[in-house]
């Protein structure tokens, strides 16, 4: 079977893909900026869908919600060789879990088709992200803990990979 | 040391060690953190012993004795007064003999006689405690000199309250504790109208609380607040820490008065205030501040119940900084708390203490706010799981990284997702997805 990163790579367009310098990813919002780190981790593939001249729905209409997608998605393997999908997006204050719920069925229909297009039957995790500048955090940076949904809200924006593979 | 507590209140049994610099309790509210930290300052504080360590010692003048401390005598100098707090549980929480949150509560010393004898022998030093008391180790036995302050020093009942002086010292490294309860703002506010003189009496005696209306910690601490002319005059070391929680926290001054009424003076006002007449947070703060310009010592103890209490958010880190301070400055720190923002910036004065001093200079943290992990116990009160009464006590793990907060953290995440799914049943995806 091909390895996940690459049938991924294979499957998903060259101009989504990020190339951050020095593991921070920049994001341009109203408002202003905003950064996250993404340190550690093995081999990860970085994606951002909302790119300017690209129109990632064409087939929706207007209805507000229908084009909507989180700001990155990460693709990465676990040190046990488990597929995962990080979605994130970053917000100031307001609540991110329509994005990242938004996202995540992007995420599903994407790895069915690249399962069904490569022959693969990668079971992949995914799991959300929402960095919240004013969010309240736990009590040790450490403990990031996803809800029953796998959505996790933290303040922090420089992030441990391997502490999200979870 | 280690000491193991049963049946006490709703803590069915807890073992903990005193000799950490910093130790938390965390937990639910009514789960009998406050208990266990009137235990301690009952340990601490000490009732009459029958016991004298000075028995074997010999006469080198008039004035001054010298012998060998017998370990023996000295373990079970500990384990009687372990047994004196057991007898007095009643007179401490101010309840009736009968009383069933008590009735099976028990204490024991889980450390044993050996390694009572190596910690002591560890100790840093020779101890010279005051002009009068110097110990002295020697081939693994630890020597003691003293010297008399009146010919009727060396009395029995002197010689047994000297003997219990020694056993604190030696085996809780302060001969002292002092406790600031959660009613110390309503204490120090209404100390006068609260005169209780007529309760001092003896510190060791037994009869002190016969006529007592409260739990004994307040008691001792209404006392306290009724003699700060006393206090006024005793100077500490660590009165810069006091200077600094004035001005960064309270903005203003504690003063004394010359008939020992305490008062505050903001930084922009010529003249001080009646204390009943300033913020909730210097009412709360000023214990801590009397403290630290009066009464603190080496090893001394102190117990705070709630340290949060009445502070903005910003003023409980600025205090969990000043915490770092004092448990480097050799005061030992036992404190009762919820605040997520005291349990969060002790975390990270945890691990400020593995990082490059280089970095710490940039995040702008002082050398003497870093805390050394080993230094720190952690103790968390939680229901009992398959019973849903009673309350187990873990110690938590601590590590470079700090420690966890399991239940404030679980109550974080909830209200966190509780609040981001009513904003999302809102309905309004434009604000949503612009914001």
């Amino acid at each position: 079977m091909a390895e996940f990163l690459q049938c991924v790579e294979e499957c998903i367009g060259q101009p989504f893909l990020e190339h951050p310098r020095d593991s921070v990813l920049v994001e341009k919002k109203e408002g202003g900026e905003q950064k996250i780190t993404l340190r550690g981790g093995g081999q990860k593939l970085i994606y951002s869908f909302d790119k300017d001249g690209y129109n990632l729905f064409p087939y929706f209409t207007k209805v507000p919600g229908l084009n909507v997608i989180a700001d990155y998605v990460v693709f990465t393997k676990s040190s046990n060789g488990t597929p995962y999908i990080l979605v994130f997006e970053l917000k100031k204050s307001a609540s991110p879990v329509f994005q990242l719920l938004a996202t995540q069925s992007f995420c599903s229909f994407l790895m069915d088709r690249v399962n069904l297009v490569k022959g693969s039957r990668f079971k992949v995790k995914i799991r959300m992200i929402g960095l919240v500048e004013n969010a309240k955090g736990s009590t040790n940076p450490r403990n990031l803990f996803y809800d029953k949904r796998s959505i996790l809200t933290t303040p922090i924006r420089e992030l441990k990979l391997e502490d999200l593979l979870k | 040391m280690v000491i193991a507590l049963s049946n006490l209140g709703p803590v069915k049994h807890m073992e903990i060690d005193l000799s950490k610099r910093l130790i938390a309790f965390m937990g639910l509210n009514g789960v009998g953190k406050t208990y266990v930290s009137y235990i301690i300052y009952s340990l601490l504080r000490g009732f009459y012993s029958a016991i004298n360590l000075l028995q074997d010692s010999e006469k080198i003048d008039e004035d001054t004795i010298k012998g060998t401390l017998s370990i023996d005598a000295l373990f079970s100098c500990v384990n009687n007064q372990i047994q004196a707090v057991v007898e007095q549980l009643p007179q401490i929480f101010n309840i009736s003999d009968d009383d069933l949150q008590l009735k099976d509560a028990s204490i024991s010393l889980l450390t044993t006689k050996e390694e009572l004898h190596q910690d002591i022998l560890k100790q840093e030093q020779n101890f010279i405690v005051t002009d009068l008391f110097h110990f002295q180790k020697n081939a693994g036995e630890l020597e003691f000199m003293i010297k008399k302050m009146n010919k009727d020093e060396f009395d029995k009942e002197n010689a047994n309250n000297i003997s219990l002086f020694i056993m604190k010292i030696l085996v809780y490294g302060s001969p002292t504790a002092t406790i600031l309860t959660a009613e110390r703002s309503g204490i120090y506010t209404f100390s006068r109208e609260l005169s209780l003189n007529r309760f001092k009496q003896s510190s060791f005696a037994p009869t002190a609380f016969q006529i007592q209306r409260y739990p004994m910690p307040i008691v001792d601490s209404l006392i306290e607040a009724d003699d700060l002319v006393q206090i006024k005059k005793q100077k500490a070391p660590t009165a810069d820490l006091a200077a600094r929680i004035e001005s960064d926290i309270l903005m203003g001054k504690m003063v004394i008065s010359s008939d020992g009424e305490l008062r505050f003076k903001t930084k922009k006002m010529e003249k001080d205030i009646a204390f009943s007449l300033a913020s909730s947070a210097v009412k709360t703060i000023a214990p801590i501040i009397l403290f630290l310009k009066h009464k603190t010592a080496h090893n001394q103890v102190l117990i705070i119940d709630e340290p949060e209490l009445n502070l903005h958010p910003k003023n409980q880190i600025l205090l969990a900084r000043i915490f770092a301070r004092m448990i480097n400055a050799n005061i030992r720190l036992i404190i009762n708390t919820h605040s997520d923002y005291i349990l969060r910036e002790l975390n990270s004065l945890i691990m400020l203490n593995s990082v490059d001093s280089e970095i710490r200079k940039k995040l702008k943290y002082a050398e003497d706010e870093k805390i050394d992990h080993l230094k720190v116990g952690v103790y968390e009160f939680n229901m009992e799981e398959a019973t849903g009464h009673g309350v187990v006590v873990k110690e938590v793990p601590v590590s470079k990284t700090g420690f966890d907060s399991v239940l404030i953290d679980e109550v974080i995440n909830k209200q966190m997702n509780s609040a981001q799914n009513i904003y999302l049943a809102l309905g309004n995806l434009d604000e949503q997805i612009e914001n």
